[in-house]
């Protein structure tokens, strides 16, 4: 059995039109919520990330006093690195000149004998891959020129003693032959001791 | 007629109302939301620094006794002062131990070396010795607990010598060291307070 609607047009498009208006009302109110619940969800999370810097800052500011209590090492370190430097600035350039007369002594054939010795050091000049710190000059008495020979041989063994020259040999007594000269040498880098290069071992780690 | 625009009339009002709230409440907490974990992240970036800084400050208080001694071990071998009469002491001590003759001793007046940040002082020494005890002064120079410094020497044979070993006359020239850096001026002065007083 069919049914009939016996509601006049206009009545029903009004119910119609008052349903649809409502449904409007009501999913509006829905997304007004939705935006509210949203709205309350970031204010929690604000609440909450305030809470964490707070949080941080406290953390923060308690290492910052430990660091002030640390801070007098700080000083001390920044005057032992300081002293240290002095200390390397003072020794800058030092050659051991106790080893110089040993090295000496030790290169001086036996039929011979040193006369004078003078070392000197000098600013440093830099030739190449050479620095030049000093120099070194000798004058000498040999039986032979076979010991001058070995004498001059002999200077250039020693670490840092470079570019040995006798200019002069004179034959100061011709039936012992003996023979007197001088020998100029120049001084690099490698004479200096370790600390004169800038190392200065334990003192200051 | 007015019925029908009920509907359209509702939903403008709804999406009217549902934008603005979005635009002034919603989006400036999100603003806010951001900014906050921004300074979160900043203040999380501060502590990283601060617990390297508080790592460095760590090694440097167990490093302290070794810093201490550093400094105390370079204040006797670089003084304060010139502490000439200590120098001339040392000095002599090295030559005695050295068995050697010093015949003359010169201090100059420190002088200033901006460079450095040393005073320095010239030392010229006349002695006479045999070979072996002139290396054992320089040696005993070379290990004073002051710093000093051999600059040149000049070995002759001495008009003096006598039997045994033949004895030579030793010139040499070294350099001591006083960080007074304006050594003038009574007690120590710092670099920074000399430089005041220059100016």
């Amino acid at each position: 059995m069919s049914q009939v609607n016996l509601l006049p047009p206009d009545i029903l498009q009004r119910q119609g039109t008052r349903k649809l208006a409502t449904t409007i009302v009501v999913g509006g109110l829905v997304l007004l919520g939705l935006i509210l619940a949203f709205y309350l969800l970031q204010a929690n999370r604000l609440a909450g990330v305030n809470d964490d810097i707070e949080a941080q800052e406290r953390t923060n500011t308690s290492i910052e006093q430990e660091i002030d209590a640390l801070e007098p090492f700080a000083d001390l370190q920044v005057e032992a690195d300081q002293a240290v430097e002095m200390l390397r600035n003072a020794y800058a350039g030092e050659m051991s000149f106790s080893q110089a007369l040993m090295d000496m002594s030790r290169i001086t054939p036996s039929d011979s004998y040193l006369q004078s010795l003078a070392v000197g050091l000098e600013s440093p000049t830099v030739d190449g891959d050479v620095t030049f710190v000093g120099t070194l000059a000798f004058n000498a008495q040999a039986i032979g020129i076979d010991t001058v020979a070995l004498w001059i041989s002999r200077v250039e063994e020693i670490e840092g003693w470079v570019n040995p020259w006798i200019a002069t040999v004179e034959t100061t007594d011709s039936s012992l032959d003996i023979r007197t000269f001088p020998v100029n040498a120049d001084l690099t880098s490698e004479a200096l001791t370790a600390r004169g290069r800038g190392d200065m071992g334990d003192t200051g780690g | 007629m007015g019925s029908r625009r009920a509907p359209l009339l509702a939903a403008i009002g709804v999406v009217a109302l549902a934008l603005l709230m979005f635009v002034f409440l919603v989006l400036p907490k999100m603003g806010e939301v951001t900014e906050a974990q921004d300074e979160l992240s900043v203040a999380e970036g501060r502590e990283q620094t601060l617990l390297a800084q508080r790592q460095a400050l760590e090694v440097a208080e167990a490093e302290a006794p070794e810093n201490e001694a550093t400094i105390a071990e370079v204040q006797s071998a670089i003084p304060e002062v010139a502490d000439e009469a200590g120098l001339m002491i040392l000095l002599q001590n090295a030559a005695d131990t050295a068995g050697l003759e010093v015949s003359q001793f010169s201090i100059s007046e420190p002088v200033f070396n901006p460079e450095s940040g040393l005073s320095a002082m010239t030392i010229s020494v006349s002695a006479e010795g045999t070979y072996f005890q002139i290396a054992d002064f320089l040696y005993n120079i070379e290990t004073l607990p002051r710093a000093a410094k051999v600059l040149n020497t000049d070995l002759s044979p001495s008009t003096a010598s006598t039997t045994g070993s033949p004895t030579l006359a030793l010139g040499a020239t070294m350099e001591a060291y006083t960080s007074d850096a304006n050594p003038d001026l009574p007690g120590p002065q710092t670099e920074s307070a000399s430089g005041e007083e220059d100016e």
